[in-house]
């Protein structure tokens, strides 16, 4: 499998937050959704690959050859907030981007721009957030870019725009070499679009791999207070006591050391996230 | 090249909301009526530099607000092409604002019969590019001050080399008249006076040096933000 994106032992300092030794691939025809929690340094990840912030140490590595610095031609880029000025129009992003980019498809950026229901004389202050979203997916579509590096896209949207950003993720990638980065809190986006996922806690990577994967990994598991003993309880990430019993998530492959009175069940990607925090935040 | 030549036309399609026909037919009818009033160019040329300079400092604002420095990354467009873009866009608005002005002061001083003859127009034309020069150096101080900062930090610190020139240019002009200037700056400056080859060669040396700095500074201090 061809990767078209290669991170490795990304180091960024700063001070009171630190990325460490970030390293994950992302293979060419796949969705990677890149999950953690708000300050996991989900978007300092993304802005190192892209060099919008220069990384202390590490390589990324894009479509086979070295050096940081963007190959702007084949790669896609949709931030939370769209990076143009306030008083631009749908006409003025094309006139300010196009030049940048030698296969720009003029054509192609009307059609999306038809498609997803964007006037050209509407001015980017008059556009709703799922509109902004859309304008720079359109704009990032439209010069043939392999990959896409999305970051939230789909927060603070409803979601029947979420679902139509999701569908034309999957669309981009029925190319197979093509592949789309995509950093989010909203899992069930994830469920529903990602092959692989990245998960990122407190600046470090803790699972790079397929989704399913993840999920096969992790169990919820449930049970009454006095059913564990000390040692199982170390087995529990996560643990939540409450009045009547416990809550967490175990892996597995540990499933068998607990007592069989204890429930477990299929794990979401967003309890995953929640776990694992919490149990990183027990550690402390 | 091409990088540079696409970053130029950013940043003038940046700038472009302000680039309104309002607005130039205010900025126009201002730099009328100082012809009119003054009877000269220089105070027009003035009017249009000050309003350059105002407008050189639009695309760092609008790219802060908007983090438009995050987008020239993903465009491609390096730490290096960005300054030199924006130094050739400063060049190229000045140019503008001088031309514009220049040729509509020129009509209206045609128009009002207050043109005044041959050699007094050279000397016009001499203490407005005299002017233009000061402001010039103005942008040269301020540019590297919105590269290191972002404009909302620098904003404040880019009045300062305002009031540097105007103290430097009242201190010259109350010793001037008052008989303080030292006998030896004195001559230096009748001789320079009398030889308007040597001040349009000082005049240009000093600007070159000046956008020289200007952009080396900004570079080296372009290269080290982060967005």
């Amino acid at each position: 499998m061809n990767n078209i994106l290669e991170v490795r032992g990304l180091r960024k300092d700063y001070g009171s937050f630190a990325l460490n030794e970030i390293s994950f691939d992302v293979p060419s025809g796949y969705i990677m959704g890149f999950i953690g929690p708000n300050g996991a340094g989900k978007t300092t990840t993304l802005k190192s690959i892209l060099s919008i912030v220069q990384p202390d140490s590490g390589s990324v590595k894009m479509f086979g050859q070295d050096g940081g610095a963007v190959q702007n031609e084949e790669i896609g880029v949709v931030m939370d907030s769209p990076m143009y000025v306030d008083d631009w129009n749908v006409g003025d992003v094309e006139k300010a981007v196009s030049s940048f980019y030698k296969q720009w498809d003029k054509e192609l950026y009307s059609g999306y721009l038809k498609r997803f229901g964007l006037e050209p004389k509407k001015k980017i202050k008059e556009m709703s957030r799922g509109m902004k979203i859309k304008l720079q997916i359109a704009a990032a579509l439209s010069h043939s870019a392999r990959l896409l590096i999305l970051d939230e896209p789909t927060s603070g949207l409803d979601p029947v725009a979420r679902d139509e950003i999701c569908d034309l993720l999957r669309e981009f990638v029925t190319d197979e070499s093509k592949s789309v980065l995509f950093s989010t809190h909203i899992t069930s986006d994830l469920e529903k679009t990602a092959d692989y996922i990245v998960f990122i806690l407190n600046g470090s990577i803790v699972f790079t791999g397929a989704k399913d994967d993840l999920l096969e990994r992790y169990a919820r598991v449930i049970g009454g207070l006095q059913e564990l003993n000390t040692e199982q309880k170390k087995l529990v990430i996560g643990c939540r006591e409450h009045g009547t019993g416990f809550e967490g998530m175990v892996e597995t492959e540990n499933i068998g050391k607990l007592p069989n009175g204890v429930l477990t069940e299929e794990i979401s990607l967003d309890e995953i996230i929640i776990f694992m925090n919490k149990g990183a935040e027990n550690h402390e | 090249m091409n990088k540079l030549k696409s970053f130029v036309r950013l940043d003038f399609v940046t700038s472009k909301p302000y680039f309104t026909a309002k607005n130039m037919i205010i900025y126009a009818g201002l730099a009328v009526y100082m012809a009119i009033m003054s009877k000269n160019i220089a105070s027009s040329i003035s009017i249009g530099m000050m309003l350059a300079t105002v407008f050189v400092s639009h695309p760092f604002a609008l790219a802060e607000k908007s983090n438009m420095d995050a987008l020239y990354v993903t465009l491609g467009a390096d730490r290096r092409t960005v300054v030199r873009g924006r130094y050739i866009f400063t060049l190229l608005l000045n140019l503008c604002a001088i031309t514009f002005i220049l040729l509509l002061s020129l009509i209206t001083l045609v128009f009002t019969r207050s043109l005044v003859n041959n050699e007094g127009l050279w000397v016009e034309f001499g203490a407005a590019l005299a002017l233009s020069a000061i402001f010039l150096i103005v942008q040269a101080t301020q540019i590297p001050m919105y590269f290191k900062l972002g404009y909302e930090k620098a904003k404040i610190m880019s009045i300062l080399p305002f009031f540097l020139i105007a103290a430097f240019v009242s201190y010259f002009v109350i010793s001037a008249q008052g008989g303080g200037m030292p006998d030896r700056v004195n001559i230096y400056i009748q001789n320079l006076l009398e030889n308007a080859l040597a001040i349009g060669a000082a005049v240009i040396a000093v600007l070159a040096a000046a956008v020289f700095v200007s952009y080396k500074l900004s570079l080296a201090f372009y290269r080290k933000r982060e967005f």
